[in-house]
Formats: structure tokens, C-alpha cells, sequence
């Protein structure tokens, strides 16, 4: 399992703004969501990105989690090798059940990897309706 | 596999594809950590007169778990990503992140100063920057009049 990397020609001043001028390209970040009794736990890949630059956004039922890099490029290096769109960010929606409590909903970053607690609204006691002879 | 900057060309039959790729890897099951080459990690390289500097994805992962190692022209990258403690009785209802332990090497194009080769874990990105030894970098040769 080895590249074999070497230098090649470099282009010309002009590609490299071209490539620099480029939108970022949206991915979509890689989730688990887990249950448990108590509340529902997502975990998104967003690596690049930290918790200033991720956004939560709430919407009715709809979550939409947002991130995006500062600083894709080093600076003063010149990009000679590509595996991946270094300029990129990332966008995902979800859409909750009517059991999560939106006010509770808490969120950590930490290494690249957004972590969303969303605990469900506490179960209403079951409630006996009596039906009454007229 | 060179090293070169064929995706930067004026002009690229591919270059829509490969933005959408990531979201075909993750459609289609493979890994979305995987760049074009189908190595993981995937990894991009920028380069200045003195250094070189790598960059690759690798969230969620504890810098203990990483291991990077120059042995004179080759770098070698070790590490293991361990799956998130699900809390008791936790059920999952999607698993689309991975773990599990992944090996990369990559051949050097020029000599690197070992000893000053310095890695660096943030936001889940790991750069490893090889400063080049001093042959390896541009000289400007002074003309003498004669």
C-alpha cells in the first residue's frame, strides 16, 4: 500500500486562482443516530470544521446542520496533489418526531464530529377519560 | 501515481463528477473517507519552495490513536478510529459512520529534514508538514559579470 509521489511540472499562475475562485462543494456529512429511552443522540462527521463555524438550525419538525472551513489552503502553499475538494462544506437535513423537545436540544464539537443530544419530551401520564351516563 | 496538479488544468472532463463524488461513495456504501484513489484517508498535498504539508479527513479520532512515522523517503501513517460507546440500551437507528484501523504510505519525492517533520491533530484534521532538506530546496545561483 504505497504512492509514489514526484513533482511534475507546475502550471501556470492562472489555474491557481481559477481552482482558488471555486465554490465550495456541499457534502453531505456521514450520521449516526441512536435511541435510547430518554432521547436521541446524533453524531455527524463534519471534519474541518469547529464550533464557530457549525450552524443548528431548528424549523418546525426539520433539523438542518450546517458547517463550512475557514482556512482550506495553507498559506503560501500551492495545492499539487488532490484526493478530496479541499473547499467544501457540509449541510444535512433531518426531520425529528413530534417526541423530541426542541428546547432541550444541546450540541458539542469536538474533533471534527458534531454531537446533538435530543431528549424527548418527558411521557404524559396516561389519562382516563370517563364517559358519563346522560 | 505522480503528484501533480492534472485537476487544476484549464480544462477538466471530470471535475463535476469528482465534486459528487462523495456523495455517490456514501450512496453506492463505500467508505465517504475515501478520496479517488480508494486509499483511505484520503489525502491532499501542498507544496512551498521549503516544505511539504498533507492534509487528511480523520475525524473523531484520538490523537494517541494516530501514528506517523518518516523513515528517510517514506512516510507512514498508522491509526484506528474506535467506535463511539452507544449509551445502554441504545438503539441505532443509521450507522453510516465508520471505524476500524487504516494504513497509508507514501513514497517521498525529495529528502525531508526527519527531525523537524511535525503533526498536527485539529477539528479532525491531521497535517503533517516535511520541511525539505536544504538540497532539496530552490538556490538561486548568482551570475558573475566576466
Amino acid at each position: 500500500m504505497s504512492t509514489e509521489v514526484r513533482t511534475v511540472n507546475k502550471d501556470n499562475e492562472a489555474n491557481v486562482q481559477r481552482v482558488e475562485r471555486r465554490e465550495a462543494v456541499v457534502l453531505s456529512p456521514a450520521v449516526d443516530i441512536l435511541e435510547t429511552e430518554k432521547d436521541v443522540l446524533l453524531l455527524a462527521d463534519m471534519p474541518g470544521v469547529n464550533e464557530k463555524n457549525v450552524d443548528i438550525d431548528l424549523h418546525g419538525n426539520s433539523l438542518t446542520i450546517k458547517g463550512h472551513r475557514e482556512t482550506p489552503v495553507p498559506a503560501g502553499m500551492e495545492l499539487i496533489r488532490t484526493e478530496y475538494q479541499p473547499d467544501y462544506r457540509y449541510e444535512r437535513q433531518f426531520t425529528m418526531g413530534d417526541t423530541i423537545d426542541r428546547e432541550k436540544i444541546t450540541a458539542v464539537m469536538k474533533d471534527g464530529v458534531l454531537r446533538l443530544t435530543l431528549p424527548k419530551i418527558k411521557e404524559l401520564a396516561p389519562r382516563r377519560i370517563e364517559v358519563k351516563a346522560c | 501515481m505522480f503528484w501533480r496538479r492534472s485537476r487544476q488544468s484549464t480544462w477538466n472532463p471530470w471535475s463535476d463528477l469528482w465534486d459528487l463524488q462523495d456523495e455517490f461513495s456514501r450512496a453506492f456504501g463505500a467508505s465517504p473517507w475515501q478520496g479517488l484513489s480508494g486509499e483511505f484517508p484520503a489525502v491532499n498535498v501542498y507544496e512551498s519552495d521549503d516544505a511539504l504539508e498533507l492534509s487528511m479527513k480523520l475525524p473523531g479520532i484520538n490523537p494517541k490513536d494516530l501514528d506517523v512515522t518518516v523513515n528517510q523517503d517514506t512516510l507512514t501513517l498508522k491509526g484506528s478510529r474506535e467506535v463511539d460507546k452507544a449509551p445502554e440500551g441504545a438503539e441505532y437507528l443509521r450507522q453510516e459512520r465508520g471505524a476500524g484501523s487504516f494504513v497509508r504510505s507514501f513514497a517521498l519525492p525529495f529528502p525531508v529534514n526527519t527531525g523537524e517533520v511535525a503533526a498536527r491533530y485539529q477539528d479532525g484534521i491531521l497535517t503533517v508538514r516535511l520541511p525539505k532538506a536544504e538540497s532539496a530546496q530552490p538556490r538561486k545561483i548568482a551570475i558573475k559579470a566576466g
